[in-house]
Formats: C-alpha cells, sequence, structure tokens
C-alpha cells in the first residue's frame, strides 16, 4: 500500500465498498451504500451532501462508534470497521461535535488533560506541559485554563475542543459541522485557527459540513455524497495553494469551485427533496 | 426618515425578524390580511384580492389555508414578507429573515426577495452576517465596526437589476467582496484583540437596498 504513512506517522483512511443498514428487521433504513474512498495521510478532506444522506453514518463508522454492516475501513493498513469486528472507539481517531463535548464541571485545562490521563498515556504534569504547549502555540491565552466552558465564547469553545482532540496525538481527526452554530466572523476566525492547527500537525483530517464555502476554502478535496443511500458521487479537487488566507474567498477560481460543488450538492438535495426528506433545520 | 425624527414602532417602518412573528392561531391568508384590516385602511374585499396578490407572488397561494406550525421555515419566512409588504411600509428592516435556513431554502428565498424588492420599491435595511447573501440583495453594503459601532464604510454595489447569480462570479461582484472582507476581517480581529474578557463579541453586516 502506497502512501501509507507521512513523517508524522500516517493518518490514511481507506473506506472500501461500505454499507451500513440500520435495523434491517424493522425499520431497514440503508443509510450508506458501496461507500469508497481513498484518504491520504495528512489530507484534509470535507465532506459535503444534502441531509440525512449518511455523512455522520461514515463519521461514526471511522470514528468507532458504530460499525459498518457491509465493507472495510482501513486506518494505515489495520481494520478499523468491518461488519465481523467488535467496533470500538480509539484515541487514534477524535472527534469535534457539533455541540460541543467539554464536561462543564471540569475547567478547561483539566477538560483538555482528561483523555490522556485517564489512558495512562501521561501523567498529569506531562498532560498539563503538552496542553499549556499545545495551547500556546495555537494562540490561546493561558488565562483562561480555569475558566469553566459556560463562561467561553462558543468559538472559545471550539478552540478548546480542538485541543482537548489533538492533546491525543490521534492520526485522524474528525469533525462533525463543528463551526455551525457560529456567527460568520466567527466561523471565519476558527477556520484560520483550524488551518494553523493542520499546517501545524498535518493531520488527516474528516470534516462534515453543510457550508460549501468552508467546505472549499479548507479543503484538499471535497467529498461530495449521494443522497440516501450514500455513496460518493464526485471528489473534488481543490488546487488552491497553501497557506490560504481569506483573501482567496473572493477569486474566481474560488468561485468557481464553489459554483462546481454548489450545483452537484443541489442536485442531490433536489432528489432528497422529491424522495420526502424534510428540509434541513 | 425624511427629515423627521423617528417618534416610536409604526406602520411606515416595519419589520421582519429572525424568528417567525405570525400569529399561530391564524392561517397563512389571514396573517396576511391583518395588518390593514387592524388599521382600517382597507375594505375586506380589497384586503382579499391583495392577499391573493401577494400569495401568488410568493408562491404560497396553495397553502393559504394553513397554520404557521404546517409551514416549513421557508413557507414561514415567505408569509412574513408578504404580511409586510400588504401595508406598503415606506421602510421595510429585515433582521437576518433567512438565518437557520439551508442554502438551499436560503437562496430561494433571496430570489423571492428580489422579485418583490424590484416590484414594490421602498427602502429596504437588511442585516445579515452572509456576505455573498449581502452584496447580491444590496444597492449598498453598510458594514460595521466592533463595538462601539458605527458605519466604517459604505460600498456602492453597481450591479444591474435583476440580479443574477451568474454575477457572483463577475470581477465587479468579487472587487466588492475581497474589499469588504478584509473591512470585516480588520474588524473581527480588533474585536477579539481588544475583548478582555473571554468573549469574542464581532460584528454584524448591514446592507442597505435603496431605489432611485
Amino acid at each position: 500500500m502506497d502512501n501509507a504513512t507521512t513523517e508524522n506517522g500516517g493518518g490514511r483512511i481507506l473506506i472500501d465498498h461500505v454499507e451500513k443498514v440500520y435495523d434491517p428487521e424493522g425499520v431497514n433504513v440503508h443509510a450508506l451504500h458501496d461507500c469508497n474512498a481513498d484518504i491520504k495521510a495528512g489530507e484534509l478532506a470535507m465532506i459535503v451532501g444534502p441531509s440525512g444522506c449518511g455523512k455522520t453514518t461514515l463519521l461514526n463508522a471511522i470514528a468507532g462508534f458504530d460499525n459498518a454492516t457491509g465493507g472495510t475501513i482501513h486506518l494505515d493498513g489495520e481494520m478499523i470497521a468491518s461488519p465481523d469486528m467488535i467496533q470500538s472507539p480509539g484515541a487514534d481517531r477524535m472527534v469535534v461535535f457539533q455541540g460541543g463535548a467539554l464536561f462543564p464541571w471540569k475547567t478547561v485545562l483539566s477538560n483538555i488533560i482528561y483523555g490522556p490521563v485517564m489512558q495512562g498515556k501521561m501523567t498529569v504534569d506531562e498532560a498539563v506541559s503538552e496542553s499549556r504547549h499545545l495551547m500556546e502555540r495555537l494562540g490561546l491565552s493561558r488565562s483562561i485554563e480555569q475558566f469553566y466552558p459556560d463562561s467561553l465564547s462558543s468559538g472559545m469553545k471550539r478552540q478548546v475542543e480542538i485541543i482537548r482532540a489533538l492533546v491525543n496525538d490521534p492520526k485522524v481527526l474528525l469533525l462533525d459541522e463543528p463551526f455551525r452554530a457560529l456567527d460568520s466572523m466567527t466561523k471565519g476566525l476558527m477556520h484560520e485557527y483550524l488551518l494553523g492547527v493542520f499546517e501545524m500537525t498535518h493531520k488527516t483530517i474528516f470534516f462534515i459540513t453543510h457550508d460549501l464555502e468552508e467546505a472549499v476554502f479548507l479543503a484538499d478535496r471535497v467529498y461530495v455524497m449521494t443522497t440516501r443511500p450514500g455513496t460518493f458521487r464526485a471528489v473534488i479537487d481543490v488546487d488552491i495553494p497553501r497557506p490560504r488566507d481569506f483573501r482567496v474567498l473572493a477569486t474566481e477560481h474560488f468561485a468557481e469551485l464553489k459554483e462546481h460543488i454548489t450545483s452537484e450538492v443541489e442536485e442531490e438535495t433536489m432528489k432528497a427533496f422529491e424522495a420526502g426528506e424534510r428540509e434541513l433545520a | 426618515m425624511d427629515g423627521q425624527p423617528v417618534p416610536g414602532p409604526n406602520w411606515e417602518r416595519l419589520v421582519v425578524f429572525q424568528e417567525t412573528a405570525l400569529f399561530p392561531w391564524l392561517t397563512c391568508y389571514e396573517n396576511i390580511m391583518f395588518g390593514p384590516l387592524a388599521r382600517k385602511v382597507m375594505s375586506k374585499e380589497t384586503a382579499h384580492q391583495e392577499t391573493l396578490r401577494l400569495l401568488v407572488k410568493v408562491g404560497l397561494e396553495e397553502f393559504r389555508d394553513k397554520y404557521p406550525s404546517q409551514l416549513s421555515g421557508g413557507m414561514q419566512r415567505r408569509a412574513e414578507l408578504a404580511r409586510a409588504l400588504i401595508n406598503q411600509p415606506r421602510v421595510m428592516l429585515m433582521d437576518e429573515p433567512f438565518r437557520g435556513l439551508d442554502a438551499m431554502t436560503r437562496k430561494l428565498m433571496q430570489e423571492y426577495y428580489l422579485k418583490l424588492f424590484d416590484e414594490t420599491g421602498g427602502t429596504h435595511v437588511f442585516v445579515t452576517s452572509e456576505l455573498d447573501e449581502a452584496i447580491i440583495l444590496a444597492d449598498n453594503l453598510l458594514i460595521m465596526t466592533t463595538k462601539p459601532s458605527k458605519i466604517k464604510k459604505i460600498i456602492d454595489v453597481d450591479l444591474p437589476r435583476p440580479r443574477d447569480w451568474s454575477m457572483a462570479s463577475s470581477k465587479k461582484y468579487l472587487g466588492i467582496k475581497a474589499e469588504a472582507l478584509e473591512l470585516l476581517h480588520e474588524e473581527a480581529a480588533r474585536a477579539s484583540a481588544s475583548s478582555s474578557k473571554v468573549d469574542v463579541d464581532l460584528t454584524g453586516l448591514s446592507g442597505k437596498v435603496e431605489t432611485g
């Protein structure tokens, strides 16, 4: 298997003829069908598609929250999902959720160190030091260390969530519409932040979004999923050089790419509406 | 407004809010009719005709007898537009009216809105945080600073009407977007740098749409 590792230890995700059917004896929801993708190590992959098409199902399969009912998923040559496997999430595949998952009763610092300490991978002192190091590199002030999640703005919460994922040194960062609830301006700052993280760590990123401008701005490649049952209908290369800043958003090439991806997604969304999917909130 | 101080709310300056403000106990049709009848400025017959006309304009004629809870988010927005416009206000104030809608519904709403604006005239002040939405709708883009708010810059959006999505890839459009992005980015950075508390308080973006 070529391209199996980078200097940073890999993160290649091979999605091979993946099927997922929920409740086959009952409601029988066919969420994914013959889903295939080869996400390179260190790639920033943006996943788009109509609502309810199976993107989160795929993320859950990669994360280890739920198994596939057919096909396989390999991470750097190691099987992480198949019908015969007992699924288990791992620190090598960290998820950043839309709603956020910080423990409200723990401070920022306690939240960040929780993972590695709980798993016995670091002592408290090591974890604290690593957390502070990451916070500094990513421009988060140490003064927020002792704050509780409640007193942070939404943008800052997201930044903390991302550090919390990173401190576990995963191969893959899985993000499920993490910036959805944010206003445009905060989102823009979060994009810069995430790109900073990406440049610094070269982790593979699997990022689900409905915001197509966000998709093109961040992506190495944009994967367009069909309506249910989901499979990838197109994989679009975003050949805009890095590092990228917000000025990229006003270029012709960007507009073309966004237009192309928009029409692909709109076609699928129309099919979803016709098939009776309800409108997205 | 027009040289006179604004004394308080009235029908001449109508607001369309982000959250729905339709009366839940009235149908779509009844909601739209409400304003002119309550103000006693139209006969029932005229109000009926006007309501039907607007229902067609916003594509809701088949849903006229539905209650707001039976309408999707996009449909509610359209009913709100009709409900405001039937009063022929001099100024329409829109406060992120399409926020929270999915991308396609939002585009549809913008198309309806553009058509309504072209036909009804009046001055519209439209607040949004979506830059592309602001540019495609606006005659003028008012970019506001972070707190304490001032108008940082007014950008003339010199694109022909009726507007068309294909304009979004034109050099002129992209030039406006580039300029606006610089200004907004400046303000966003200032906002996050200046905050002593942990709150990142960012600006809204206002697009002012004028006739004439």
